[in-house]
């Protein structure tokens, strides 16, 4: 039993679906290589379930040919009853609308596959045509997952339903209005769904979707009206809606909402937020600032306190033109409310400019978050002009007396630092403030800190190095861990 | 104490294993629910190839449970190090393979038949690289693959599949 006879085939004659999953870990090319192998390796290239076609040539000729071949390789398998479990293609076609007949073709023969996962994705390079999906591929009864790009999606009448579908994904599609609408309403097991910087629409209403967990609506510049009405949807993502009037109100079971540069211009939106009762996280980022006024709106958060929402997180990232006092004023107001509805708060910088609070607005305001133990704090681009020491000495002002610190910086390396700080047990009275920070809110750590140490880790180079600080000699040591220094 | 097993290879050998160990296996996780599993386990699988099988459920085991017992101190760096002991763990049982391709693909079928899938996609794909990026001829070499087809049949496959064949 043990030891066989040298020379004997074993792999061959493995069972086809142990085969296809071996060529389903080999580069699409080499998967279809196996083939030459045995009569064993043919007859489970020719049974192989999953095609992709990626191609990221620019010859015409070799575009021919990959259409050829996949339409060969799908008629093949139509006409042999081979279930497809997957379809993707991906091609460059702007100058070429004469090859959609191919598509056209092969998507017939995997629609007649009885294809589960279908994915396609035309790129255009400034063009003006639009390869038009065919009616067919939206009335399937096989399809689980849909992703569409670079496609024109048309009105599909009565017949148009996707009864198992669970993921939609529409990316750069061009649709007239009430089009994805009348899909995901056709849709009725759909899950996830994401519109990604589609065009042809100004209005988006997303009813009807009992079973919808997920929704993400990113960057569709032309929208100028969202309404969501998932009673089942948890996690809501829109980002980029820059003039778009949103309506989420329906959505009763929201947990995770995330805004990500969308500009909101009246306050029913804030009365929404705070009338969703299970909301845990929130996330505002790069919101359309350009002046205070839009802190005004932010500021009607406040109501959040009284109808006793409370996040377990919140993630908020700001950014403006211009960061005077009065903006920071507004700003340590604001991180002062959410403090008071969120346990967790990660704060995000461009250049980490948040952190550093002018002198001036020191002197007059409290610390925003006392007590908070633990903040993250995430610097997209580091700048010599934002300096490490400084950011977390602002830090350590925004919120006294923090415990730990996660600096994380997501340019160049990717250097992720962990403080852990010790005070001087003295200077903490009954108050909740140490006395150093009413008397002299300048520097005031540096006068009550006994001890820092630092975990610093360079991501992309897989390195960690560990420091600890003492008294005096802790703000010069951590000037020394930042590569730019002013 | 924790409910032991006895499973038996198909050539006699008894193994006795912790119920939470071999219940990473779909098969016996449901013969055991079934009430099919008293006594002795019988399995369709030789001693050499489940002693492998039952080394990967083993390591597998041991390393859920760790991560249950963490608390939250520290776990950063102690989940750095495990993933390195892991990985070291994996290759050292991937060389062994490599070396012995029949207790490979027994182990393939073997994980197959008592559906363990996390043993088999590790297998796969490491089948699957060890094909990579190597011409036929190599690949056959390398597994005893007869080459089955006549001069007249190749033809005809790398006309149909030319496609893939270019450089």
């Amino acid at each position: 039993m043990e030891r066989r006879i040298d020379k004997l085939d074993l792999i061959s004659s493995l069972p086809e679906p142990l085969l296809h999953h071996i060529m389903s870990f080999l580069p699409f090319e080499e998967a279809v290589q196996t083939s030459i192998l045995s009569k064993g390796w043919k007859q489970a290239w020719d049974t192989y379930p999953s095609l992709e076609f990626t191609d990221v040539c620019y010859n015409i000729s070799r575009k021919k040919e990959t259409l050829r071949y996949m339409e060969q390789m799908l008629l093949k398998r139509c006409r042999e009853k081979i279930s497809l479990k997957k379809f993707s293609f991906r091609m460059e076609l702007s100058n070429y609308p004469e090859l959609a007949s191919y598509i056209d073709r092969s998507l017939s023969y995997a629609v007649g596959c009885n294809v589960k996962e279908l994915k396609l994705e035309i790129v255009y390079w400034g063009s003006v045509w639009w390869f038009k999906l065919p009616q067919s591929v939206l009335c399937v009864r096989s399809i689980t997952v849909l992703e569409l790009g670079g496609c024109k999606l048309e009105f599909g009448g009565s017949s148009m339903k996707l009864p198992s579908l669970r993921r939609l994904l529409l990316k750069q599609v061009k649709a007239e209005d009430r089009v994805i609408d009348n899909l995901v309403a056709r849709c009725p097991l759909i899950e996830y769904l994401r519109i990604d910087e589609c065009e042809g629409f100004k209005s988006l209403e997303l009813f009807t979707l009992s079973r919808v967990d997920k929704i993400k609506v990113c960057n569709n510049y032309e929208l100028e009206r969202l309404d969501v009405n998932a009673v089942n949807v948890h996690s809501v993502s829109i980002v980029g809606s820059t003039s778009c009037e949103i309506n989420i109100a329906p959505c009763k079971s929201l947990k995770r909402l995330k805004l990500d540069m969308v500009s909101i211009r009246d306050d029913r939106f804030y009365y929404q937020i705070s009338e969703l009762p299970l909301l845990e996280y929130l996330s505002i980022s790069r919101l359309e600032t350009p002046n205070l006024n839009t802190f005004e709106y932010v500021g009607n958060i406040v109501t959040f306190t009284s109808i006793d929402i409370s996040l377990s997180k919140a993630d908020l990232y700001f950014c403006s033109e211009s960061m005077d006092s009065d903006w920071f004023i507004a700003y340590i107001d604001l991180l002062a409310k959410f403090h008071q509805f969120s346990r967790v708060l990660t704060l995000q910088s461009y250049f980490g400019e948040t952190a550093i609070v002018p002198a001036e607005v020191r002197e007059i305001l409290r610390s925003p978050l006392p007590g908070i133990g633990h903040l993250k704090f995430i610097v997209h681009e580091e700048d010599v002009d934002f300096p490490i020491a400084e950011i977390v000495d602002g830090l350590l002002w925004i919120s006294s007396h923090l415990e730990t610190l996660s600096l994380e910086y997501k340019s160049h390396y990717c250097d992720k630092f962990s403080f852990q700080f010790s005070y001087k047990n003295q200077i903490t009275d009954q108050g909740g403030y140490p006395p150093c920070c009413k008397s002299l809110p300048i520097l005031c750590w540096q006068d009550c800190i006994k001890k820092v140490e630092v975990e610093h880790i360079i991501s992309k180079k897989n390195k960690v190095k560990r420091y600890s600080f003492e008294d005096e000699e802790i703000w010069e040591n951590i000037n020394g861990l930042c590569r730019y220094k002013k | 104490m924790a409910i032991m097993y006895a499973l038996k290879s198909s050539d006699n050998e008894i193994f006795e294993v912790e119920q939470k160990v071999i219940e990473q296996s779909e098969t016996i996780k449901k013969m055991i629910e079934d009430g099919a599993a008293t006594g002795e386990i019988p399995l369709q699988v030789s001693s050499k190839t489940l002693a492998k099988v039952l080394e990967w459920c083993k390591q597998r085991q041991h390393k859920t449970v760790e991560n249950e017992n963490d608390d939250n101190k520290g776990k950063r760096k102690k989940e750095r190090d495990e993933d390195d002991d892991i990985k070291e763990w994996e290759n050292k049982f991937s060389d062994e393979l490599k070396a012995d391709k029949d207790v490979l693909f027994d182990l393939l079928l073997a994980s197959n038949y008592l559906d363990l899938p996390a043993l088999l996609s590790f297998l796969c794909q490491l089948v699957a690289d060890m094909v990579a990026g190597k011409m036929p001829e190599e690949i056959r070499r390398m597994f005893n693959i007869e080459n089955d087809f006549t001069p007249e049949e190749e033809k005809a496959i790398t006309a149909e599949h030319g496609w893939a064949f270019q450089p």
